[in-house]
């Protein structure tokens, strides 16, 4: 339990310098930097995650020599997840950070974006954590749902389209 | 029944997406081609919150969140629930 607290002391660490900086005109391109770290370990972290799940679901149902590649695949699920988990956070984190220190500029999209992120992160979290079989069937499907993702990378888009302006 | 169902819910979700994404750019070329000087004034206000595409935006995405918990929901109480047996 105390690693895990000095775990996440260790983690916020990172992030104390920011606030710090805030006030001068180039830590003002540090904070936007920030959201562009968040949008690339989104990508780095779901891309990756999402193309070897699909390629399994794809080799598991071809059969044959396909089958044996995806059994063999199944040692590296694991890491991979991990990586997805870290990452995702990280991202999360990074966005969170970017839009608390820009939150006079705060517009719908943005706070969209926020919500969207949020609702993502929680089923991810209960996905993980949960022992309840019926609450780890429902993350399941509403963190897979594809409707969400689109909604995300739409929010994504426009957010950058304006903050760009 | 099931692809249907799934037919359909894409569509919802690709034209919230597309009202979503559609109003700020209609509203953009009515700004463009009516008052150009306000429009510089106006630059740094962005898509300020109460405005009425602001809340377009924002309704949008919690209806679109309310109806992927929903849609959830009503997938795992079908996939649960007894078939009748017909005589």
């Amino acid at each position: 339990m105390n690693a895990k607290i000095i775990q996440i002391i260790f983690l916020l660490l990172f992030l104390a310098p920011i606030p710090a900086f805030a006030d001068d005109d180039d830590s003002e391109d540090a904070v936007q930097n920030l959201g562009w770290v968040a949008i690339g370990a989104g990508v780095i972290a779901n891309l990756p995650f999402i193309v070897f799940n699909k390629w399994r679901k794809y080799a598991v149902r071809a059969g044959g020599q396909s089958l044996l590649m995806a059994r063999q695949a199944v040692q590296f699920y694991k890491p991979v997840l991990n990586f997805h988990i870290i990452l995702n956070s990280v991202g999360y984190f990074a966005g969170m950070t970017h839009g608390l220190l820009l939150v006079n500029d705060l517009d719908s999209i943005s706070l969209s974006l926020a919500i969207t992120m949020t609702v993502l992160m929680i089923s991810g979290i209960l996905l993980k954590y949960t022992s309840s079989r019926h609450t780890k069937i429902f993350t399941r499907l509403l963190h897979g749902q594809f409707g969400l993702l689109l909604l995300l990378i739409a929010l994504i888009t426009l957010h950058v389209l304006i903050g760009d302006d | 029944m099931k692809g249907k169902n799934s037919t359909s819910l894409v569509l919802f979700f690709l034209l919230t997406i597309s009202l979503v994404t559609a109003s700020p750019i209609a509203f953009a070329d009515e700004d463009e081609d009516d008052e150009k000087d306000e429009r510089e004034d106006d630059d740094d206000e962005g898509l300020a919150l109460g405005g009425g595409i602001s809340d377009a935006i924002l309704y949008g995405t919690i209806s679109v969140i309310v109806g992927s918990v929903a849609y959830t929901g009503y997938k795992i109480y079908k996939t649960k629930k007894p078939k009748l047996t017909s005589r």
